[in-house]
Parts: structure tokens; C-alpha cells; sequence
């Protein structure tokens, strides 16, 4: 086992693979981001190009980002994470404040000064990644003893969980708490630990779904959608409506029906039934493909990290791409409950997008001192 | 790195190969094996959004008498069932509405980033039309039939110039742009108001629509109801328009010009009256003639266009005429207030006149004698006020004018159009014929001829001021404003636009003037055995044609009962004046009575 820190001069050039894959996938989803919403944005914006610029920017701001964050030696996050911690609750509990905060379709997500929208919720799940993989790869951590362990870096989620629900944004904090869970899962938490921790935190995760009546309609509308298809069903109605028309080659590039106002804001959460309907199963698996060859060359840098803290890191991150691919495609496929997640680097974003970015700069600066 | 989390991250590839797998499963069995049974179902089972248009508010004059509301009415309209629209679909429903099927393109053309939704082809179709349609939907499908508010004018013509009508063209570009300001948004080709209340008023009168969400079979008909959001009603609005007066006010006017037209006098044909209450701005009956049936304007409009008497301009505030000597009031005013006359103050009327090389005569040629300013006015003598434009001068005289709110808009913001007329002054003859004034026009502007041009509502207003006191009141004809619900919305509270600033005497000088109009050896001496005291004005507004022969304007304004004045009003018929003498008084007369409730005989 190596320790942190290498000399500069034993860095290598950073897996070009990762960088490759995802710019051929914030290409492919600028194409996408536009094929699906120049109509509605002509109609309800007056201008076909509204999200296609949006896109096009936040893209732009992500290269650079992740250019920063590729250069940037990956042993001085364990210097900021008090900074990034601090930051992320202030940015939370700024979501909260009139004026700062945004109120749009009744959730308080976004932060603004002026100019473009910021989504907090997507700053945590960085910050709370580099903060569990520093944390649990100290020196003197032993992972047998829960509340010195494990526990803190739950507490810490714990707490951005309930405050990015309350937004309220059931997506993102799902995605946030399994990713952090993947991280400590891999960190070494005991089997029986793991075990008690399931144990305890059903009987929450159930009171949550099923104290709310709607919420449980909701949760439960993807096993039969028609049977309430304008209310809980109608999203994956109109999905599949979408993906199974495509059949094989799909309909062309361009010439979805479903975006046309039957699936609501088919750019965002939605997009990969456009995908699936404009380019067909053949082009769905392309991207699945595509995230995949992603998902596996960013485990593979975690395999090969030189240390605990990098290692964890590298899992993080890729976690974090693993579970929003996974979950959103499993939603619009109808095969889990809507969540409410957006495609990594193809659904229109821009936060989103810009820290998505950044982590696999991260990643690609772990890979230049892979073994 | 520990084994251990090798080994565990190694899990994690694992699951998420897994994972993998299986959607791709999922997906394949969606897009390959399932993909003709959603085709087939997204095909020919789509959810649609039937918008239901929102009633629009009703109107009401001030009794509660019904004027406008909304009936029942079938539209045709065409779904798009996914394979686009079907041309023998369109060829059948072309013959069968008779419209063009360029027209029934176009239609669909313009919803194109809306297709979703229906196409309204024609509404207010025949209940034959609806069930030709309905015996081959089969064979046509996509045709869709709805029951949609028509609007419904109750009296037809009556009060038609201030209800306005519908129609789904545009509304002139600036009240688009009020609109956009105001944040009201409407929809074109959507019906909307054109003109009168329905244009004005058209943000509080349209409601919110609302829509149902139906699952459609392939033949367009609606399988199953989901979701219904019901709409909600425009608002209601009560006039200050007494239906009554109104038809009191249409009725005379009408039968004035029909007798003048059939007795020969073929430049007859246009007339126009306004009742306010000289106490808010009020407005009590507002009417013109000819006007259009807003039931049936679009059928009629190429008829209505061709008309020599505009029936589509509304003659009360769209357009403005010389008022001869009703307009005395306001030189008497001018000469009184800056000296140039007292109210004992006499001159001598030897039936003409002659001033700087121009010789003018008195209505007529008569010879009053001397007389004061108050017989000057009950006689309406030419020679008193050519005097007394003389002595002010003609600055001081457009200064009255536009004092009394002629040439510019009175303020009736309740519909739109008002015009603001011409006040004569040396700025107006300069713009017009890079000329000079001539101090000898002044004398014609002191009687009202000259450049002056002012609307009947104008008219109306400055009777008032003369009745209140000189109080400009913002005329109104939307006394409140009650949603669907009942519920206050609006309500119209007087507002002061002006107050002149003059003695107090003269106001009295002025209006004693006018009640002698009413009395024996007045002009308008026929209203002598009215029973309430009335006082008024009569006019006669020369035209000036080739032929010398041209019927003069008849104008008669007035303002009763003279100690409280309740209303004031004015009367113009045009070219009104022929060998029967004043035709405007019979109808103030009328009005009057009217308003009086006093027996005819």
C-alpha cells in the first residue's frame, strides 16, 4: 500500500478513454437536449434555440471545470473538505431564503444572484463524497467501530438528505444517500453493521413512502400505470409510449411525437424515452453502452488508485454517474417508481452538468498515478 | 489499497453488470418485442385535451336588462389521430361548411406547435350540419363536434356601437400592446372582442378556459374522460346605460332619419345622441344611426362595408362634426370671464355685420336689435357673438375651448376609439394651409362654424360642464364590474378630469341664457310647454356645398331639470336642418319625456 503524496513528476497522462466518453455523451446530449425541446421552447419561450444555448454554456463552463479538476492534484480535496462542508449547508440553507432562493413548480431548488439558476442539492453530492472518502481513509479510522466510523459521514448525509427533501427533491437525495452508502459499503463497513443499519432504517423508509397517501400512489403507479393514467401514471404512460414505437431504429432524429407536450419537459428527466423513440433500441444501447464503458474504466481507476483516499474517491464518483444513469433509465423504462432524476450529461442541466463534469476531472486525475 | 475494498468494489461492477443487463432486457422487450403493441396503442389511443371555452361575461345595463349573454352553439373542429389530417376528410368537411379547402389548411397550419389539440373549423354550425356529421364519423374520421358559448346579443342592433362584437380576427396593434403591458394574454385566432365593450373590456369579460383530458379511439371519438378542469366564467358588467332611455334615444333617432330620408333628402342619413348625468359622467343612453347587428356582423360585413353611413363607425365618438351654435356657450363664456362683456352689457344687431372688408348677416338676416348676452343666447344671435369673438380674439377663444374639453378625447375609456376633434386656432389653419389667420374668421369660430369639429359625446360633456359648473367628469359606462360568483369586482366611482376656473355669476349668466332658449321667443321655443324647466341650445351648423342647397347639421343640446340638473345631453342629425326645420329638438324633446316620464300626447 502507497501513501499520498506522489511526486508531481511520476504523474501520467490521465485515462483519455473517461475524457473521450464523455465528451462523445454532452455531444450526443446537446443534439438531444435540442431535438426535444425546440418546439415547446419556440412555443413557450419564442425562441427554438432557448435550451440548446442554455445547454451549450453549461457544457462550455464543465470543460472547463473538469480541466481544473483533472490538473488538480487529488490530495488537496482533503484539504477543503471542512470549506466544502460548510459551503454546501450554507448553500443549502440558502435555498430557503426569499430572494436567494427560487421557487419553481412549488420546489425550492434553485439559488440565484441575478443571473443563471444553481441547484445546491448538486454541490452536496461532491461535497459529501470527498468529505466520506477523506474521512473514512484516515490513518487511525477503524471501521469495526460504527459510531466512530460509519456514523459520521451518515450523520453528515443525514442531514443534506432531510434538507434536500424538504425542497422537496426525492431524486437527488436518493442518489445522493446510495451513493454515499456505496462509499462506505466499499470502505469496508462489517457485514453485520451493514446488516443492523437495513434493519433500522426500513421501518423509516416505510413510514416515509406510506404516510402520505399520494406518495405511495406514486411510488407504487409504476407496476400498473393505467390504472391512473393522468395523474401518478401518466409520465410513464407517455414514456412508453415513446420507447415502444421507436422499435428497432427508431422514428429519425427529430421526429419524436411525444415531446410534442405529451411528455412534460422531455429535454430533463425524460429524455432517454426520446432517445429511445428518435433513434430506437439501437441507439438507446449505444448510450447505455457508452455509460457503461464510463462506469466500468471509473472502477477500474478505483481498483488501480494508489491509495484508500483516492481509491474511495474513484468510487464515489462513480457511483454517483452509476446510480443517476441507472435509476433514470430504470424510471423511464417503467421499471422502478418515478424518482425524479436526471441522465448524467444528457439531460438539459446546468449545475448538474457542471459538477457531473468536475467529478470525472477528479476521476482523471486519479488515473494519471494509477499503478 | 486493502483487499477488502477491492473486493468490494469488484461487488459493485458486478451488480451494476447486472443491473445493466437487465434494463437492457426491459428495453428490448419495450422496443422490439412490445413495439407493434405500443405502436398500435400509441397509434390509435392518444390522450387529448378538449379545451372547454369559458363562458364570457354577460352584460347588463343598469335596470338588470340582459344584453348580452351566451347560448349553446356546435363547432366543428379536427383532431389529428397521428397519421396527420385526412384529405378526403377535409375535402367532405370543405363542401359540407363551405369554406375553402385552402382556408380549413391554413386553419390547421397556424396550430401547428399545438397539434395536439383541435382545430376549430367553424363554430355555430347548423344542428343538419352536426348530424350529416354524426351519421359518417365512420367514414371521416377526426371530425369532432363540441358545444361551445356563443355569444348572444339579445336585442340584436340595440346598443350595438357600445357592446362591440366578436370575432376571431386581431385587435389593432395598440391595444395588443396595452394588452401585453397589462399582462393579459390572448390567443389569436381565439374569438375576441372587436370593438365597443367587447374589445375593451375583453380581460375581465373572457374567463379561463378549461379543458378535459380524454383518451380518443382512432375515429376521433372521445373513449374515456380522465381529468376535467372546469372553467371559469368572465366577469359580468352593469352599465350605466338605462335600457329604457336607450331605446327611447335608438328609436327616435331612427325614425328621425328614415323621415328625412324619405322626404327626399338624399344627404340625410347618419344621426347621433348621448344622455350623461351632468352629476358623475355617467352615461345615461349613448346612440347613433345606422349601426350593425353584432349577431350577424361577419355575414353582413361586406354590406355593412359598402354603406354610404358607416355603420361601422361609431358616430358618437369616432367622428366629429361642426356644431354651429350650440357652441355660443363657450364664446359667451370667453367674453363674460375675461371681460369683454358684462351681463347688462348690450349690443345692436342690425342683421349684418361688417368687419375687416367682410360683411356677415345675421341666421337668416333677421334684426334683433339690442340685446344682452342672455337674448343674445335665447335668440341665438349671429351678430352678439361675432362681437364677441372681435373683442377676445381667437387665442382666448381656443383657450375656452379646450377649457370646455374639445379637441382632445373626454376621457371615455370604458370603449375605445374616441376622436378628438378640431378646435379653430391659428396652429391649425397654419398646419393645414401654411396660412395666416384672418381676423374675420375669428367671427365665424364665435358662432361655431369656422374649423371647429367636435364629437356628440364632447357635446354631451360640455353641456354638462355648462349644467355642473364646469366640472369635467370622466364619462363612464361601466357602473360595476361582479364575477361569476356574485362577488364586487369593480366599481366605477366618479372621476374629476378638469375644473375651469371662472366666476361663479357667469356660470349663472350662462345657464339663465339657456333656460330662455325654452321659453316663448327662444329658438327653441317649442319646448315651451315642457313641464319641467329645461335648459338648452339649439344649433344649426351650416355646410358650405356647390349648390348652396345642402340641408344644414341639426344639433340641440340641453340639460334638465335647470335648478338640479339630473342629465344633459346632446342631439345630431346630420344634414338635419331641411324645410321642416330643427329635427334634433323632437328628439331631445322625446328624450325628455323619456326621462320625465311625461305623457306624450
Amino acid at each position: 500500500m502507497r501513501k499520498a503524496p506522489i511526486k508531481q513528476e511520476l504523474r501520467k497522462p490521465p485515462d483519455f478513454t473517461i475524457f473521450f466518453t464523455v465528451l462523445i455523451l454532452t455531444a450526443f446530449g446537446l443534439v438531444m437536449v435540442f431535438s426535444a425541446s425546440y418546439i415547446t421552447a419556440l412555443e413557450s419561450r419564442g425562441d427554438a434555440f432557448f435550451f440548446l444555448r442554455r445547454q451549450a454554456f453549461w457544457i462550455g463552463l464543465g470543460l472547463v471545470g473538469m480541466y481544473f479538476t483533472t490538473n488538480f492534484s487529488y490530495w488537496k480535496w482533503r484539504k477543503v473538505v471542512p470549506l466544502m462542508l460548510l459551503v454546501n449547508f450554507l448553500l443549502l440553507l440558502c435555498v430557503f431564503i426569499p430572494g436567494l432562493g427560487v421557487e419553481t413548480g412549488g420546489a425550492r431548488r434553485w439559488i440565484t444572484l441575478g443571473g443563471p439558476t444553481v441547484q445546491p442539492a448538486e454541490f452536496t453530492k461532491l461535497a459529501l463524497i470527498v468529505f466520506a472518502a477523506a474521512f473514512l481513509s484516515k490513518k487511525n479510522i477503524n471501521m469495526q467501530d460504527f459510531w466512530r466510523s460509519s456514523f459520521v459521514p451518515l450523520v453528515m448525509t443525514g442531514c443534506s438528505f432531510l434538507l434536500i427533501l424538504v425542497q422537496p427533491d426525492l431524486g437527488t437525495s436518493v442518489a445522493l444517500a446510495m451513493t454515499i452508502g456505496i462509499i462506505i459499503f466499499a470502505a469496508g463497513i462489517p457485514w453485520k453493521q451493514l446488516f443492523y443499519l437495513i434493519i433500522f432504517s426500513l421501518p423509516l423508509m416505510l413510514y416515509f413512502s406510506l404516510s402520505e397517501k399520494y406518495r405511495m400512489q406514486r411510488i407504487f403507479s409504476f407496476l400498473d400505470p393505467w390504472a391512473d393514467p393522468l395523474d401518478t401514471g401518466y409520465q410513464i404512460i407517455q414514456s412508453l409510449y415513446a420507447l415502444g414505437p421507436g422499435g428497432l431504429f427508431g422514428v429519425g432524429l427529430g421526429r419524436s411525437r411525444q415531446k410534442l407536450y405529451y411528455l412534460p419537459e422531455p429535454q430533463n428527466d425524460f429524455i432517454f424515452s426520446i432517445i429511445g423513440e428518435e433513434l430506437g433500441f439501437l441507439g438507446a444501447v449505444t448510450i447505455m453502452l457508452l455509460f457503461f464503458v464510463l462506469i466500468w474504466r471509473g472502477f477500474k481507476t478505483s481498483l488501480l488508485a494508489p491509495d484508500n483516499f483516492s481509491s474511495l474517491l474513484a468510487t464515489g464518483v462513480t457511483a454517483m454517474v452509476a446510480v443517476q444513469t441507472l435509476l433514470n433509465i430504470g424510471v423511464v423504462t417503467g421499471s422502478i417508481p418515478v424518482t425524479g432524476i436526471n441522465l448524467p450529461f444528457i439531460s438539459a442541466g446546468g449545475s448538474s452538468l457542471f459538477f457531473t463534469m468536475c467529478s470525472m476531472g477528479i476521476l482523471m486525475n486519479i488515473s494519471r498515478y494509477n499503478r | 489499497m486493502d483487499k477488502k475494498m477491492l473486493q468490494r468494489t469488484r461487488i459493485f461492477i458486478y451488480l451494476v453488470i447486472v443491473i445493466f443487463i437487465v434494463l437492457l432486457l426491459r428495453l428490448a422487450f419495450l422496443q422490439v418485442y412490445r413495439y407493434e403493441y405500443y405502436w398500435a396503442r400509441a397509434e390509435k389511443n392518444r390522450l387529448r385535451i378538449l379545451p372547454i371555452t369559458a363562458p364570457r361575461g354577460e352584460i347588463f345595463a343598469r335596470d338588470g336588462e340582459q344584453l348580452v349573454t351566451n347560448r349553446p352553439g356546435f363547432t366543428v373542429s379536427l383532431v389529428d389521430l397521428g397519421q396527420g389530417y385526412n384529405e378526403n376528410t377535409i375535402t367532405y368537411l370543405s363542401r359540407l361548411l363551405a369554406m375553402d379547402e385552402a382556408e380549413i389548411w391554413q386553419k390547421i397550419d397556424s396550430q401547428f406547435y399545438r397539434r395536439y389539440l383541435p382545430v376549430r373549423l367553424k363554430t355555430d354550425v347548423s344542428m343538419e350540419t352536426v348530424s350529416k356529421i354524426a351519421e359518417r364519423r365512420l367514414e371521416y374520421p377526426g371530425v369532432l363536434i363540441e358545444v361551445q358559448p356563443i355569444r348572444n346579443y339579445v336585442h340584436g342592433k340595440f346598443l350595438a356601437h357600445v357592446l362591440g362584437y366578436m370575432g376571431e380576427g386581431v385587435v389593432p396593434p395598440w391595444v395588443e400592446e396595452h394588452w401585453e403591458e397589462t399582462g393579459y394574454e390572448y390567443q389569436q385566432g381565439e374569438p375576441v372582442g372587436q370593438a365597443g365593450l367587447e374589445l375593451a373590456w375583453e380581460p375581465l369579460l373572457r374567463g379561463e378556459d378549461g379543458g378535459i383530458q380524454v383518451e380518443v379511439n382512432s375515429t376521433g371519438q372521445a373513449i374515456g374522460e380522465f381529468e376535467r378542469v372546469e372553467p371559469k366564467p368572465g366577469h359580468d358588467l352593469y352599465l350605466t346605460i338605462d335600457a329604457s332611455l336607450q331605446l327611447v334615444v335608438e328609436e327616435a333617432l331612427n325614425e328621425t332619419v328614415e323621415d328625412l330620408m324619405a322626404g327626399n333628402n338624399r344627404y340625410a342619413g347618419e344621426a347621433a345622441a348621448v344622455v350623461l348625468d351632468p352629476r358623475c359622467g355617467a352615461i345615461l343612453a349613448m346612440a347613433d344611426t345606422p349601426v350593425y347587428n353584432p349577431n350577424t356582423f361577419s355575414e353582413d360585413f361586406p354590406i355593412l362595408e359598402q354603406d354610404p353611413h358607416r355603420p361601422l363607425v361609431n358616430k358618437v365618438i369616432e367622428e366629429h362634426y361642426p356644431v354651429g351654435s350650440t357652441f355660443k356657450m363657450v364664446t359667451a363664456m370667453a367674453a363674460l370671464q375675461e371681460g369683454a362683456i358684462t351681463k347688462e352689457g348690450r349690443v345692436f344687431c342690425g342683421g349684418t355685420i361688417t368687419r375687416y372688408n367682410a360683411t356677415k348677416s345675421c341666421f337668416r338676416g333677421t334684426v334683433h336689435g339690442s340685446l344682452n348676452i342672455l337674448q343674445a343666447l335665447q335668440r341665438s344671435c349671429n351678430i352678439f357673438f361675432y362681437e364677441m369673438g372681435l373683442r377676445v380674439g381667437v387665442d382666448t377663444l381656443a383657450h375656452y375651448c379646450r377649457e370646455f374639453g374639445f379637441g382632445s378625447p373626454v376621457g371615455l375609456t370604458d370603449i375605445f376609439g374616441e376622436k378628438k376633434g378640431i378646435v379653430a386656432s391659428r396652429e391649425f389653419k397654419r398646419n393645414l394651409y401654411q396660412e395666416a389667420w384672418y381676423p374675420a374668421e375669428t367671427m365665424d369660430a364665435a358662432i361655431g362654424q369656422s374649423f371647429h369639429s367636435i364629437t356628440p359625446l364632447q357635446l354631451a360633456n360640455y353641456t354638462a360642464m355648462v349644467a355642473n359648473g364646469g366640472i369635467h367628469y370622466r364619462p363612464y359606462l361601466v357602473e360595476k364590474v361582479v364575477d361569476c360568483e356574485g362577488n364586487l369586482v369593480m366599481v366605477a366611482e366618479p372621476e374629476v378630469l378638469h375644473k375651469m376656473e371662472v366666476e361663479q355669476a357667469h356660470w349663472e349668466t350662462i345657464q339663465q341664457g339657456m333656460s330662455l332658449v325654452t321659453t316663448p321667443g327662444g329658438t327653441g321655443a317649442r319646448m315651451a310647454d315642457f313641464p319641467v324647466k329645461v335648459a338648452a341650445k339649439t344649433g344649426t351648423a351650416q355646410v358650405v356645398g356647390r349648390d348652396g342647397s345642402i340641408p344644414a347639421h341639426s344639433l340641440f343640446v340641453a340639460y334638465a331639470p335647470f335648478e338640479e340638473p339630473e342629465i344633459a345631453l346632446a342631439v345630431f342629425i346630420k344634414h338635419g336642418e331641411d324645410w321642416r326645420g330643427s329635427t334634433s329638438l323632437p328628439v331631445a324633446r322625446k328624450i325628455l319625456e323619456a326621462y320625465f316620464q311625461i305623457p306624450t300626447d
